[in-house]
């Protein structure tokens, strides 16, 4: 029987090296599986266009409900996206492979929040120029500022919902669970999106200031909150 | 040689609501030490497992390592203190822990790569080599049979050398050849001094391995031939009860 080899043990890895590959696992599974944004985009992608078909919106009402509805549909997808992210660890256990591999527990949470985050930025990249075309809105001259808000926002909605996928995991009722955590909290940062598209697709187009500091201030509070707490988070 | 250790269980408690899963469990278990945990279902043998692999806190009662580079808590909460045993334990527990959609090859190099390990690709096609899974390298693990997971999660759980191995029913589903592997393997574990905390049922081969048998009924000690006894005649004892 051969003999392992000696396979020096360095000292534990680094936050960001630990993330980087349980980022990288986490999207060599789904782009293996397909799993999560497949399910997503149609879902995203039916819901902006049911509402296209069903107002018929011309370009001022568009202005006026489109960001909304913009969200709306980020919202649903996330919660259909986000609630897999650690449930799917259930299935063999392999979040206990995880918590036990010598990785800090914001390691596993960071990677998967990234992973989270680049999957649903998958989803926008697909979804806003078609939303663009079905309302009647052009996206000239804000692409980088609507890039800007849609980056925090994403990110305040991939930050929690990834935490709170950690904590429902467990439940027998994760589906229904998620979302009745989530929501609520959710429900400041959606209006500070929601305001700053609708002030970006306006007539005369501008940043508003306070919502992205305050969009900002959302994800810098619910990232800092998850480093603190991921061992709670984590555990069994 | 992988750095001895032992583990010691302190009048470890752990309750679920109103379910006293452990009741004042007090083991003192020497490096290099090979136990069998026996008992009947819901004894107590997996979750004294899980709080030694550090997945779970005892509800009172300390867990504690030794002789290792650190002495530490069981509670998890000091991850500064806790990420160092991490590294010197391994588990196989009644789950494969492994990721069914990435292949074999791909689940040991995505531990190996968490365990900051040198040598990566060496060491998993050794590592695969030896649990008989090579030319299977490229496989996803979903398409293994119970056995072949099997085989390829103790070949995980044995990557990064640990000094504490605790091994829960690790025999399910392995054939003759399996097992035959699986007991060369903990032969050489156990002469490699690594510490050994085995359940199993008490007609396992393997147990004629073990230097110490410890049987727990009720969430309690019910039963140790001790560190210096011989645990023959318990583990007689015990497959004559079933």
């Amino acid at each position: 029987m051969p003999c392992l080899p000696r396979c020096g043990r360095s000292s534990s890895l680094t936050t960001a090296k630990a993330a980087a590959i349980i980022l990288a696992k986490e999207l060599r599974l789904e782009f293996r599986t397909r799993e999560l944004l497949t399910a997503t985009v149609i879902f995203a992608l039916v819901v902006v266009v049911l509402f296209s078909f069903a107002f018929d919106p011309t370009a001022a009402e568009s202005r006026r409900y489109g960001p909304g509805l913009l969200w709306i549909a980020f919202l649903f997808a996330g919660s259909l996206m986000l609630n897999p992210s650690f449930a799917r660890e259930q299935n063999n256990e392999t979040l206990d492979a995880l918590r036990m591999a010598p990785i800090s527990s914001f390691a596993i949470l960071l990677g998967k929040i990234l992973a989270n985050f680049i999957f649903m930025s998958l989803a926008e990249l697909v979804l806003v120029p078609i939303f663009a075309v079905l309302y009647n809105l052009s996206l000239a001259g804000i692409v980088w500022r609507l890039i800007l808000v849609l980056v925090l926002g994403t990110l305040g909605l991939t930050v929690t919902g990834t935490v709170f996928s950690a904590v429902s995991a467990h439940a027998r009722m994760r589906e229904l669970l998620l979302p009745l955590l989530v929501l609520p909290l959710l429900t400041p940062l959606l209006i500070a999106a929601v305001e700053s598209t609708a002030s970006l697709f306006a007539e005369q187009p501008a940043l508003e200031r306070t919502w992205l500091a305050f969009l900002a201030g959302f994800d810098i509070v619910f990232l800092t909150a998850s480093w603190l707490l991921c061992d709670h988070l984590l555990a069994e | 040689m992988p750095a001895s250790i032992g583990v010691s269980f302190h009048n470890v408690e752990k309750r679920f609501g109103s379910l006293a899963a452990l009741r004042g469990v007090s083991l003192e278990i020497r490096a290099g030490e090979f136990v069998a945990l026996l008992g009947p279902n819901g004894a107590g043998k997996t979750t004294l497992l899980r709080m030694a692999a550090l997945l779970m806190n005892p509800t009172r009662g300390t867990v504690q390592f030794t002789n290792g580079p650190a002495v530490v808590s069981g509670r998890v909460r000091a991850q500064a203190i806790v990420l160092r045993p991490k590294q010197l334990i391994g588990l196989v527990g009644h789950s494969t822990l492994l990721y069914d959609e990435l292949t074999a090859a791909e689940n040991l190099t995505l531990f190996a790569r968490l365990y900051a390990l040198e040598k990566i690709a060496d060491t998993v096609a050794t590592a695969l080599d030896d649990c008989g899974l090579a030319t299977r390298a490229g496989s996803l693990v979903r398409t293994f049979s119970r056995g072949m997971r099997q085989r390829l999660a103790i070949a995980r759980a044995l990557l990064h050398r640990p000094s504490v191995m605790l091994l829960d029913e690790p025999a399910a589903g392995l054939d003759r050849h399996g097992l035959a592997w699986f007991s060369a393997r903990l032969a050489r574990l156990k002469a490699d001094g690594c510490t050994v905390l085995m359940s199993t049922h008490a007609r396992n081969e393997s147990l004629d391995l073990a230097t110490r048998a410890v049987a727990l009924a009720g969430g309690r000690v019910d039963n140790d031939s001790g560190s210096a006894g011989d645990p023959r005649a318990l583990l007689a004892a015990l497959r004559t009860e079933q």
